[in-house]
């Protein structure tokens, strides 16, 4: 018995050992550099990989992309920690959380020689000292359920109309899309970022009419699919993308206008693998790779290169005129004040 | 009297024993809580970053204003109802479950255990397809023309108080089982022959036995709540706010850490104190 016994073991170590050094072997023949970034999940994700991981690991076999999950402040928080020893090469951040890595000295800044696409974007979408790299941008706007809400909303002083009571959300105010929300409530009651007083007055009025504040696209995803709301603040992608999965929703950028989302691309100061994480970046500024973008994901092009099918460009916000129409907010100002913001928030609204 | 050598002489073995685990708490635990003690003393400036100062001016935030406090409480309410909710389901469920033998316990425990085997996302967002207003329940109940209008089950505490309930009822279940089993059967036969009946039967000999099983199922499910996020976050929304998401908000959203550890701090804190009163009290009932 003991000797049968001994003989498994050895067979089994031995099994283990053959299996510990195949699974060492690939690695050792192949140098291939590991590029981790990050990206937003869930649906984007997919869109990202078949538009950017996929065409990009066929046009540079020796780079392997590690897609992983992060929200955008969880990105910031990780930048922060891993500023010693970098684990994460390249962030997908909104431009609030980008200026702030920025701020604080995260970033690798890039430049034209190293990225030459940057050249191509619209120059509005160039950064002070081009600390990041802008990929896309999408439109804040009204979502709305196309058979419940007849006619199509037209304002933001829609969400106070009676007869949707009860049947709207409104994301809370520490979400890009809450924020957002936020500072075109400002203009259309003639509020500023220095005095708020008039928005948060709106919003106790409006308080009692919002069935629950979201945080996540997730979440707004599930109260529309079921049905718990028909109308709320949204991004122009993500409703986009919502209704392509057969849903009756649609989006108006009301006559108050619309507040331009822009998503960047931040390489982490110390990265070790600095030259693939600039292909990469380069490659997602790409015609072939934003054109890709706004077909899966609907995410509007920043390169003005960009020449969307015409079924893409009627659905999104696109070209220079769309950019214009846009209301490009005080980031900085906002981030500032943000804090205050969501501390009042915290007490005279969702309370 | 001893039938054994008195004391063995001291060795080191106990401590080797504790050796792995102690080095594993040290390094995993007590490491990340002192960094956390020390952000939590640090300043923070929005848009800057963090100030490395000694002060304690997180603490007197969150405690000189009502806002938090009132939060504070209202998690600590939270953590009593589902206690509450788990307490009262769980005991006649482990009673019965202790009385059970085997297939029918083995089905009983895995049923139990159920609620355990799904990922948090996944259970809330099934929670949250049965909870809402044209969700699974009211669905039913509006056919039927059992209600009038949708229960509000959902963005509120209600269903936060049920969904936690739901996965945090297993503890409860599996600690009261535990003693349930220890207690000897000869003492029910002692009862009966003595004349006891039923309900005497329960509180002299059922209920304090179990009482050890019953604090430390509360314990588990108390703390279970005062820690849990997303089913919070997804049911409730930010309507209803409890330390973990005000954490979070500080953490994550406005990357104000210094904050935010002060806050887990301070729950931290407060749970430590409530269990050292609780065990104290249940040791003393054991021992009197």
């Amino acid at each position: 018995m003991t000797t049968r016994g001994f003989h498994l073991g050895r067979r089994f170590a031995v099994f283990f050992l053959a299996l510990f050094a195949l699974a060492l072997l690939p690695q050792r023949s192949r140098a291939q550099t590991e590029l981790v970034v990050t990206n937003y999940g869930g649906s984007f994700e997919e869109g990202w990989r078949k538009s950017v991981v996929e065409p990009f690991e066929r046009t540079h076999p020796d780079i392997k992309i590690k897609l992983v999950q992060k929200l955008v402040f969880e990105s910031m928080a990780l930048m922060r920690a891993q500023k010693d020893d970098v684990k994460i090469d390249v962030f997908m951040m909104d431009e609030v959380g980008a200026a702030q890595a920025a701020a604080e000295d995260l970033v690798q800044p890039i430049s034209v020689k190293t990225v030459p696409h940057l050249a191509d974007l619209y120059p509005v979408f160039r950064v002070p000292g081009d600390s990041f790299a802008k990929f896309m941008f999408d439109a804040s706007v009204i979502a709305y359920n196309t058979q419940q809400v007849s006619p199509a909303p037209q304002s933001y002083k829609d969400f106070w109309d009676a007869k949707y009571s009860g049947r709207i959300a409104i994301n809370n105010l520490d979400s890009a899309t809450g924020l957002s929300f936020f500072l075109m409530l400002l203009k259309t009651e003639g509020a500023t970022m220095d005095n708020t007083n008039p928005a948060f007055a709106a919003m106790k009025k409006l308080k009692p009419a919002i069935v629950t504040f979201p945080e996540q696209h997730a979440q707004l995803a599930q109260l529309f699919t079921q049905g718990d709301i028909v109308m709320a603040p949204w991004t122009s992608d993500r409703t986009l993308l919502l209704a392509s999965k057969g849903l009756p929703i649609a989006f108006v950028i009301p006559k108050e206008g619309g507040i331009i989302q822009e998503g960047g691309l931040v390489i982490a100061k110390g990265t070790r693998k600095l030259q693939a994480a600039l292909l990469y970046v380069n490659f997602a500024l790409s015609v072939e790779a934003q054109a890709a973008n706004a077909k899966f994901t609907f995410l509007s092009p920043t390169n003005a290169k960009v020449a969307l099918d015409p079924q893409t460009a009627a659905k999104i916000p696109n070209g220079l005129k769309a950019i214009k129409a846009l209301t490009h907010p005080d980031w900085k100002k906002a981030n500032e004040l943000r804090p205050q913001w969501i501390d009042r928030w915290n007490r005279e609204v969702t309370q | 009297m001893q039938s054994w050598p008195a004391k063995p002489p001291r060795s080191l073995a106990p401590w080797a024993l504790l050796a792995p685990n102690l080095l594993l708490l040290l390094l995993c635990l007590a490491g990340p809580l002192l960094l956390l003690g020390r952000v939590s003393l640090m300043g923070y400036e929005a848009g800057h970053g963090m100030i490395p100062v000694w002060q304690l001016s997180n603490y007197s935030k969150f405690f000189f204003d009502p806002f938090y406090r009132a939060i504070l409480w209202g998690t600590f309410l939270l953590g009593a109802e589902v206690t509450a909710l788990c307490l009262l389901l769980g005991f006649p469920l482990a009673f019965a479950l202790s009385r059970a033998r085997g297939l029918k316990r083995a089905i009983l425990y895995f049923c139990i255990l159920m609620p355990l085997l799904t990922s948090t996302v996944v259970r809330t967002f099934g929670w949250m397809i049965l909870l809402g207003n044209n969700g699974f329940i009211n669905h039913t109940l509006l056919r039927f023309h059992l209600i009038a209008s949708p229960l509000r089950l959902m963005y509120n505490v209600t269903g936060v108080i049920i969904a936690l309930g739901e996965v945090l009822l297993p503890f409860m279940v599996l600690s009261i089982d535990t003693s349930l089993l220890n207690i000897n059967p000869s003492y029910y036969e002692a009862a009966r022959n003595l004349g006891a009946r039923g309900p005497r039967i329960f509180f002299r000999i059922t209920l304090p036995h179990a009482l050890p099983g019953i604090v430390s199922g509360c314990v588990l499910v108390f703390t279970g709540t005062l820690s849990a996020f997303v089913t919070p976050t997804l049911i409730a929304g930010a309507r209803i706010k409890v330390m973990s998401t005000i954490i979070y908000q500080q953490a994550m959203a406005l990357l104000d850490w210094p904050f935010g550890s002060a806050i887990a701090f301070t729950l931290l804190l407060a749970i430590l104190i409530l269990f050292a009163a609780t065990l104290h009290f249940s040791e003393r009932r054991r021992a009197s």
